[in-house]
């Protein structure tokens, strides 16, 4: 497991989605802020060559900039056509005023 | 006249002409015109094998072909419905997969404005849509569906919507597909390139004449040895071939250990005694061919290949190899029969290389075609369909079913 600082507390406001470029990962990610918590994933759509981050959430999901397809933030599940295959999500921790994302390692 | 004779008056007679298809006018390999009537009325308008179920098993799962210059996607959907249509964009035209095979993961987004479509061909959805108001009918843009059958995992698709069934179509094949493919899966497939008619190909796997001539790995096995076996034209341009392993294992076995240094234990058995105790060689109508068989020491051990032969032009073709193997056969086995079947049947292989060669050398013998306008297709005199393994019913089969689709062309090139 390795921790990414995604953000810092504050920076995100409520419905706000931003794109990660962390040192060491070759691919972004994306870190939520709803319901006044903390959401990360993956910022590539898994449908498009397209950044989530760039897309809106309505109802608890990210919707896709290029096709409109959609995904639940918390679960990562396709919630709408034309995505199919789940977003890889992570586990978020806040520590010390920093919000970390938790990335398994292989 | 001191007995030779002009070119034209030994071979431009009017008895030699395609009656019965005995002979056929060789121009059939060289006219630009007569290829693209086969492109519009043999290759549009038959069921044409694409694939096999087991090489596309899983949703998403694809495999594309180009059929007469038109290039079509074989998908599996989210039900496990297989469907082709024709991979092209319907906005530009580019096309949605390049890949021979893959999974699309269950869309096909094109590179060039990324429109989406599903395993079916529909359209998805449309990057930056309202910029055509309300005028964009997405329902127009699906890519239309070729169709698509399949017979004992084999998949077919034809683009003539109005041809036959693929039930009606493939007749008395049905049977030897059966007995080639059943219980089987996709090893792999390989493809080269001929620089030749694809007929010139095709015309070499119904005839049986020429292997123990042209084929130096099997001359072993026929020397002062009795001609075995049949060649039967199954009707519908189909045709079917057995016969027994000929020789002796051991004369193969050395062969192979002069060319290879290390010695030759034999391919592994597969398939039924039964299915082991002869080779067949079939032609499905009109550029796809099955071997299968098998006997211990022979060069043909148990295996089951299947090639199809598609023309790029009127004198390039793209040969395609297909393995397979029994479903559940130990690794160990399946390696063997692989390495067996590479030595032998595909383009380096010790026969097909030969064929290969054949193919050239026939190539660039028919620019004398002016001179020599007829090929003798004659063995095998007695009246039926069917004769001895050497005999060419099976190639005349394919020829009289050749002139139904070409029709008139033949006859005004004939004049």
């Amino acid at each position: 497991m390795k921790k990414v600082l995604l953000c810092r507390v504050g920076e995100l406001t409520e419905g706000e989605v931003r794109q990660v470029s962390a040192p060491g990962f070759e691919e972004d990610f994306a870190v939520y802020m709803m319901d006044g918590q903390y959401f990360a994933s993956d910022d590539l759509c898994t449908h498009g060559m397209v950044s989530l981050s760039a897309g809106e959430i309505v109802d608890g999901q990210i919707f896709c900039p290029l096709h409109d397809g959609a995904f639940d933030i918390r679960t990562g599940k396709a919630t709408v056509l034309p995505c199919r295959i789940a977003l890889k999500i992570y586990a978020v921790s806040v520590e010390d005023g920093n919000v970390f994302g938790l990335v398994p390692q292989d | 006249m001191n007995g030779a004779q002009a070119a034209g008056d030994v071979w431009d007679r009017n008895d030699l002409k395609l009656d019965g298809g005995r002979v056929i006018d060789r121009r059939v390999y060289r006219s630009k015109d007569i290829y693209q009537a086969e492109l519009a009325q043999l290759f549009t308008k038959t069921w044409q094998w694409v694939g096999h179920e087991s090489e596309v098993p899983a949703f998403g799962d694809y495999l594309t072909v180009q059929l007469a210059g038109r290039p079509i996607i074989v998908a599996r959907g989210e039900e496990g419905r297989l469907r082709a249509f024709y991979n092209s964009c319907t906005h530009r035209g580019a096309m949605l997969a390049t890949a021979a095979k893959g999974n699309c993961g269950g869309s096909f987004t094109c590179m060039y404005h990324a429109w989406s479509f599903d395993t079916a061909g529909k359209l998805e959805s449309v990057p930056k849509a309202e910029a055509y108001g309300a005028e964009l009918k997405k329902a127009c843009y699906d890519s239309p569906a070729v169709r698509l059958d399949t017979f004992c995992g084999n998949i077919f698709v034809n683009i003539d919507g109005k041809a036959p069934p693929l039930d009606e179509f493939l007749g008395a094949s049905k049977q030897h597909i059966t007995e080639a493919t059943e219980g089987q899966e996709v090893l792999g497939r390989v493809r080269w390139k001929l620089e030749g008619n694809w007929k010139l190909w095709h015309d070499n796997f119904r005839d049986n004449y020429h292997p123990m001539f042209t084929h130096q790995v099997l001359t072993f096995l026929y020397q002062g040895v009795e001609i075995k076996g049949e060649n039967h034209d199954l009707g519908g341009g189909h045709s079917y071939m057995k016969f027994p392993p000929q020789g002796s294992g051991d004369s193969y076995a050395k062969f192979v250990q002069r060319l290879t240094g290390r010695a030759y234990a034999g391919a592994p058995a597969m398939g039924t005694p039964d299915k082991q105790a002869y080779h067949v060689i079939m032609a499905v109508f009109p550029n796809l061919d099955i071997q299968f068989g098998g006997g211990n020491g022979s060069p043909y051990s148990s295996y089951s290949v299947l090639e199809v032969v598609r023309p790029i032009s009127v004198s390039e073709a793209i040969i395609e190899i297909v393995a397979f193997g029994h479903v559940g056969e130990p690794e160990a086995v399946r390696q063997e029969r692989l390495e067996s079947l590479l030595s032998i049947q595909t383009s380096s292989g010790k026969v097909s290389a030969d064929d290969t060669e054949a193919a050239r050398r026939c190539t660039i013998g028919l620019g004398a075609s002016e001179a020599m306008r007829w090929s003798n297709m004659g063995r095998g005199q007695a009246p039926g369909m069917s004769g001895a393994k050497n005999d060419e019913y099976s190639l005349r089969g394919f020829y009289s079913e050749y002139k139904k689709y070409m029709g008139d062309i033949l006859r005004s090139e004939n004049n």
